[in-house]
């Protein structure tokens, strides 16, 4: 393969430069600056990539274009291929095979023989630092590539490979603890199994474990036990605390018992009689009420005597105490005499009542009959009987009210005369007439009031007149009126009758009819009024005087008729009134008479004396009653007098039997008795009292004995608690319960210390019996075991693997490495003329080859030892020797030389340079330089040579 | 003679860990844990439910002693529910619960029909029911876990009627591999003691040695544990209890009775059959994985409906040559299917599926022949992994730093487990320098020309 052109689109300083290249040894040329060293990187990154920014070998265009460019290469068989690379962001490659399709990039690797950018960089493409440089000769790739010809024919890398493997081990372990998967299955299962650890402990130390509840149910009950005798000790503490006051108090008993003399025989017998003496002293009080009672009852028994003598005598001087308490006064008897009694008074009472009414009677009548006596005036006419009167009173009536008719309708008769032309004037002296009777009637009423009053006439008549006087006035005034009045009538009636005037002779007949209708009519009420006064005994034309004196007198009889009706009824109804009395009063004094007999009768029913009579004898039996109680209660009161002193009799007799049994005397009188009594209290209190403090000390020496013996018990606790309580160390006992109480507290506290753990390990327990945790754990351990034995045996499958590829690859280098040596030998000797005859490369250490060359004399000297330019010589030998080798096996790449020759003599370099021309046959190669003795060297060393001069950029 | 029935479990293991299972969701975990004491459980309601005179449990009722409270007291419940239903309870004691180990929580709190055979000595009981002998059970147990000697030659028929039992945790040559030899024995020396019925426990499988209904050989019975523990071969499949039905004093018939309640089972499966056409790298490969795990999955249902209730932990074998085999080795791929898996498993009820684990022992479609005679880097490479699987672990030779290489870099105790891995007989370092091989190809490319071809 070589190149043909490169073409420069933009890299580094580098911008559209074009650069045909031909088969052979070509120089390129140029000052500095001119690119060589950017070209040299152009045509590495068309081929294997342009590497990224920062890297070296980046170059980014500085003078335009795109980053990047094109070559074009020939391969074997003379075909043209165009490989164009630009650098990102695009990062394109773009593959045109000869016959003009694209081709991928396995078609590059193909035209490269399966070269790396390693590679290329380390055999083919170097400069002077790169030359000097033995690492780039034994790295991985090289040896790969030339030591393996497996891998030439199947294009994977076995050094690769084997990383590949390596990493992927690495993957699954590491030496130390990592990330790898083995170390954290590992890791995992080592946590697993201590966690398993710790469970299968935990589970072997059930026994222990309820080795330790048992101990701590021991410990339990023996702080228990501790607990019970301490509070057993407390309790006996609390005791003798106690018993220690009840022994004092039994002491002090029996010392104050000391101090108490006993009693003697006569103490003794007054305490053995002590209920005698109580009782004599008890009934001491009551000899004493029953002597006054006595003396009492004797009052009251004269008393009574006295009053039933007072009683028999006011009952009747010859009353006996038998027939006194013979007579009877039961309520029934009582009761009859009261009945009798109020009988007899209502009937005196009604009798009196009859008198009176009787006297009444009498004195009425008498008034009645002087009422109906005619007046003593005189001579007055009788009165006429009251229906005539009345009849009389009713035509005076008709006629005045006649007369009063006629009266107006003669005046329509005048007024009707008048206008038809005849007078009327007999009208108004009749007004004038009527007026003065009015006046004169009026003046006699007022008379004949006034002398009915002077006349002690009755109150009618008086007022008779005075109507009377009154309707004359009413009448004159009425006419006064009218007279007054009349003036302003007549033009009325003018006016009247000057329009009937105008109104014409045909109403002129109606009024005449009516007239002489009128006519009729008032000759029909004078004939009526006639009739009436005929009757009455008035003149046949009566004025209206005439009439009212009339009334006037009928009413005047009328009154008197009244009266004297009024007189007689009274009489008879007085006449009827005595007689009705007197009966009564008869009646009354006969059933006075009865009860006076039945009072009679009821006393001697009674048994009363005779000369108790009716009023007395309610009194009589009020006394008689008392004494009869009295004679009772005189009997009562013997008794208890008898009764009483036979009292007093039997307690003297006690107390002279208790005078005999204390051996004393008893006193004969009262008062004495009584001191003698006092005094035998006294002592028996006295001796009571000494008798009792001594029961009671004695008792309470006892019970204070009784209670130690009890509360102690018996047996040896008894005998030692005795002991302690003797010895009476209180204060011991104080302290010894303090420390008590102390203990009890750090036994409760340490107890409830032992009940947490107990739970605790109790709970414990329980967990752990009811735990799967163990199964759960060995599952899991388990599984890792097995996911780790996985991955080791995928771990070993890849060492393996890794053993067989390495293996293998250092066997083929060891075995190729001669032929690479051979050939470099050749070009070493070459290039030195002869000087050094052999390079030598040891393989023991194929990562680190040391490297020796044999001098024609056969000293061996080892690369470190040679000149700078024999070693940069050796090492281009060894280049050229490694491009051979890869050529016979893969392809003849391009050699692309930058300034190699600075250091190498005018001789060695045209040795070089014949060398090279000599390889050039076999593969392109250019060879950049910027020092012009140098491309005058080429062309003076070889014919064969091409150069092409750069211009700085 | 009445009839009359026991029942005889063994290696109930109770409360012990899953072994060998990856770490597990939290509901399928506490369900493994549950298992042994739910199992257990389902003993004691089998005797209910048979009306079983008596109960054998022949050794390692617990895995361990630390391990033992839940279980011991969930034993101790169990057959009180059993005494108080007049049910007898036989005990002897193996190498995972010798009785030096204490069992401190029911010790002294056994109810009253248990009984434990003591250490040393063979005891012989009676068990009578309404006055008439049922049978003669004869026991012994480890006093401690490492018991060599042969135990059975101390059992002996004794007089009198009724069956006689006898109970015993050992090793009888003849019974499947696998089991540490304790009290180790031969079948003749069980014929000799003149038994009935011999109730063995220790071996895992369940199996019968001897006996045929009504026979004159004696029966000579391993029930098996009653619940798996583990994906081990002698731990698949369903595991329970012997029903033992007796008549006129001799073995009538014996009836295997399933307590277990998670069973394991493997699912293996060719994909080579599966994924002939697959191309790793396309998305046929991908339809070849998916096609692998609709046929798991199918697999898993099938089992799931034939369980009867039960939950399922299952692990799936890949084995066979081919190029799916790429995909499977790609980073994630076997971790992807299995999550792909328990996403897709089945349940029926309460019962779960449970998917532990995938793995793949499926191989490339490689000539490893051809390739050693290729002369190149890869020939040498297959060259060299085959003279060090061929070689036992213990004898490397020049292979010494291969096993070197294999734990180097790995922290002190890892690198010691690595090494019990590698020790684990030449079968697991064989398989693991072939698996190595096949990552190296992998990893250099060998046939991934072809598959991508």
């Amino acid at each position: 393969m070589r190149f043909a052109r490169l073409q420069v689109d933009g890299f580094g300083a580098l911008h559209d430069v074009s650069i045909p290249l031909e088969d052979g040894l070509t120089v390129l040329a140029g000052p500095n600056e001119a690119g060589k060293s950017t070209l040299l990187s152009f045509l590495t990154g068309v081929l294997f990539g342009i590497p990224n920014r920062g890297k070296p070998g980046h170059h980014p265009p500085v003078r335009g274009g795109r980053h990047g460019g094109s070559a074009v290469v020939i391969d074997s068989r003379g075909g043209h291929w165009t490989i164009e690379r630009y650098a990102a962001p695009s990062r394109s490659l773009v593959i045109q095979r000869p016959d003009g399709t694209l081709g991928s990039e396995s078609d590059l690797q193909d035209l490269l023989g399966g070269a790396s950018a390693e590679l290329f960089s380390s055999v083919f493409a170097v400069d002077l630092d790169g030359l000097a440089s033995v690492r780039n000769v034994s790295s991985d790739e090289v040896r790969e590539v030339l030591f393996t010809s497996a891998v030439l024919g199947q294009r994977r890398s076995a050094a690769r490979a084997s990383a590949d493997l390596q990493v992927r081990r690495a993957g699954l372990a590491r030496p130390r603890q990592g990330d790898a998967r083995a170390n954290k299955v590992h890791a995992e299962l080592q946590q697993v199994r201590a966690d398993l650890a710790a469970a299968r402990k935990a589970a072997d130390g059930l026994d222990a474990t309820r080795a330790m509840l048992e101990s701590i149910d021991s410990d339990r009950q023996g702080l228990r036990d501790e607990e019970a005798g301490l509070r057993s000790r407390a309790e006996e503490l609390e005791l003798l605390h106690r018993l220690w006051g009840r022994l004092g108090s039994g002491r002090d008993a029996l010392a104050r018992l000391g101090d108490l003399p006993p009693l003697n025989v006569s103490e003794k017998r007054l305490l053995e009689c002590e209920d005698d003496v109580r009782a004599a002293i008890v009934g001491w009080s009551g000899q004493l009420q029953r002597i006054s009672h006595k003396e009492d009852l004797r009052a009251q028994l004269g008393g009574i005597n006295g009053r039933v003598r007072a009683a028999l005598s006011s009952l009747s001087p010859d009353m006996t105490e038998p027939t006194a308490l013979a007579i009877c006064h039961d309520i029934a008897t009582r009761e009859s005499l009261r009945a009798l009694q109020a009988r007899r008074q209502a009937l005196q009472g009604r009798l009196a009542e009859a008198r009176q009414a009787v006297e009444r009677a009498t004195s009425t009548l008498e008034q009645a009959e002087h009422g109906r006596r005619p007046s003593s005036s005189g001579a007055e006419r009788p009165a006429p009987p009251a229906d005539q009167l009345e009849s009389r009173w009713q035509a005076l009536g008709e006629l005045r009210k006649r007369l009063a008719e006629r009266q107006g309708l003669a005046a329509m008769v005048e007024r009707e005369a008048a206008c038809d032309g005849t007078a009327d004037l007999g009208a108004e002296p009749t007004s004038r007439q009527a007026l003065t009777l009015l006046g004169a009637t009026a003046l006699l009423a007022v008379v004949g009031a006034l002398i009915a009053a002077a006349g002690r006439l009755g109150p009618v008549v008086i007022i008779a007149l005075a109507a009377l006087a009154g309707s004359c006035i009413a009448t004159a005034m009425f006419v006064l009126l009218r007279g007054s009045r009349w003036p302003r009538r007549q033009p009325a009636l003018a006016s009247a009758g000057g329009s009937r005037t105008s109104r014409g002779t045909g109403a002129a007949h109606a009024g005449e009819d009516e007239t002489a209708r009128r006519r009729g009519q008032l000759a029909e009420l004078d004939r009526r009024i006639v009739e009436l006064s005929v009757s009455l005994t008035l003149p046949a034309r009566p004025t209206l005087t005439d009439v009212e004196i009339l009334a006037a007198n009928t009413e005047l009889e009328r009154s008197r008729r009244r009266d004297i009706d009024e007189a007689e009824r009274r009489v008879t109804e007085a006449r009827a009134r005595l007689d009705g009395a007197t009966a009564t009063l008869r009646e009354i004094e006969d059933e006075l008479a009865a009860c006076e007999d039945e009072f009679l009768s009821w006393r001697e029913l009674a048994g009363l004396p005779a000369a108790v009579g009716i009023d007395v004898a309610g009194e009589a039996l009020e006394i008689a009653a008392q004494l009869q109680k009295d004679v009772a209660a005189r009997v009562r009161v013997t008794l208890n007098l008898d009764e009483a002193e036979a009292e007093v009799d039997r307690y003297r007799r006690q107390l002279g039997v208790l005078a005999a049994d204390l051996d004393e005397r008893l006193p004969s009188m009262l008062d004495e008795q009584g001191a003698w009594l006092e005094t035998l209290s006294e002592r028996l209190t006295e001796h009571r009292e000494r008798s009792l403090q001594r029961k009671t000390l004695e008792r309470t020496a006892s019970m204070a004995e009784s209670d130690v013996v009890q509360a102690l018990g018996s047996g040896e606790r008894s005998d030692r608690l005795r002991s302690e309580l003797e010895g009476g160390k209180v204060l011991d006992w104080d302290s010894e319960q303090s420390r008590i109480r102390t203990t009890l507290s750090d036994l409760r506290a340490l107890g409830e210390d032992l009940v947490r753990r107990h739970e605790s390990i109790r709970h414990d327990l329980d967990e752990l019996l009811a735990s799967d945790r163990i199964a759960e754990l060995e599952s899991r351990e388990a599984s890792l075991e097995k996911e780790l034995d996985d991955l080791l045996r995928d771990y070993m499958t890849l060492g393996c693997a890794r053993f067989l590829i390495s293996s293998t690859l250092e066997r083929h280098e060891l075995e190729r490495q001669p032929e690479v040596v051979r050939r470099a030998s050749e070009h070493f000797r070459m290039i030195t003329s002869g000087r050094y005859e052999r390079v030598i490369v040891d393989p023991s250490d194929v990562n680190r080859p040391t490297i020796r060359v044999v001098s024609s004399t056969g000293e061996s000297l080892d690369s470190s030892d040679l000149s700078r330019g024999a070693a940069e010589q050796l090492y281009l030998s060894l280049r050229l020797g490694l491009a051979e080798e890869f050529a016979d096996r893969a392809v003849a790449l391009p050699f692309v030389l930058d300034d190699v020759l600075v250091n190498f003599d005018q001789e060695r370099a045209k040795a070089v340079v014949r060398d090279l021309t000599d390889t050039a046959t076999r593969h392109q190669v250019l060879l950049f330089t910027c020092h012009p003795h140098l491309v005058d060297v080429v062309e003076h060393s070889s014919d064969d040579v091409r150069v092409v001069r750069l211009e700085r950029v | 003679m009445a009839d009359f029935c026991f029942v005889h479990a063994a290696d109930l293991h109770l409360d012990s860990p899953f072994k060998g299972i990856g770490r597990a969701a939290g509901q399928v975990a506490e369900a493994l844990r549950e298992a042994s004491l739910e199992a257990f459980d389902k003993l004691v309601a089998l005797c209910l439910e048979r009306n079983a005179s008596f109960l054998v449990l022949a050794g390692d009722l617990y895995d361990g002693p630390s391990r033992g409270l839940r279980a011991q007291l969930r034993v101790r419940d169990g057959l009180s529910r059993l005494s108080d239903a007049g049910v007898w309870t036989f005990i002897v004691h193996g190498n995972h619960d010798p009785l030096e180990s204490g069992w401190s929580a029911v010790a002294d709190h056994w109810p009253e029909r248990a009984v434990v055979f003591p250490p040393g000595h063979v005891e012989t009981r009676v068990v009578e029911r309404d006055g008439e002998r049922l049978a003669i059970v004869h026991g012994v147990s480890y006093g401690r876990r490492e018991v060599r000697e042969n135990l059975a030659l101390d059992f002996h028929r004794a007089e009198g009627p009724g069956l006689q039992v006898g109970v015993l945790h050992c090793n009888v040559s003849g019974a499947p591999e696998g089991h540490a030899p304790y009290s180790p024995c031969s079948l003749e020396d069980l014929r000799d003691a003149g038994l009935d019925y011999w109730a063995l426990g220790h071996i895992h499988t369940r199996c019968v040695l001897c006996g045929v209904p009504h026979g004159d050989e004696p029966w000579i019975v391993y029930p098996g544990t009653l619940q798996s523990r583990s994906p081990k071969p002698s731990e698949l499949g369903s595991k329970g209890a012997f029903v033992v039905q007796v008549s006129a004093g001799r073995v009538a018939d014996i009836e295997h009775v399933a307590c277990d309640r998670v069973r394991f089972e493997l699912v293996e499966l060719d994909v080579g059959a599966v994924a002939g056409s697959a191309v790793a790298g396309s998305s046929v490969a991908g339809s070849a994985v998916a096609g692998i795990r609709d046929l798991l999955s199918g697999r898993a249902v099938e089992l799931l409906e034939a369980a009867e209730g039960r939950s399922l932990v299952l692990r799936a074998v890949l084995h066979g040559r081919s190029s799916v085999a790429y995909v499977l080795r790609r980073k994630g791929a076997r971790e992807d299917l299995l999550r792909s898996l328990r996403e897709d498993a089945p349940e029926i009820g309460a019962a779960f599926c449970w998917w532990d684990d995938v793995a793949d022992r499926t191989m490339p479609e490689l000539d490893l022949a051809a390739l050693a005679g290729g002369g190149d880097f890869v020939a040498d490479v297959v060259t060299a992994a085959a003279g060090a699987s061929s070689l036992p672990p213990d004898s490397l030779g020049p292979w010494r730093d291969l096993r070197e290489a294999m734990t180097d870099g790995l922290p002190v105790a890892l690198r010691q487990r690595a090494e019990q891995l590698l020790e684990d007989g030449s079968a697991g370092w064989s398989l693991l320098v072939t698996e190595g091989l096949h990552v190296a190809l992998d990893e250099l490319g060998v046939g991934l020309e072809e598959a991508e071809a």
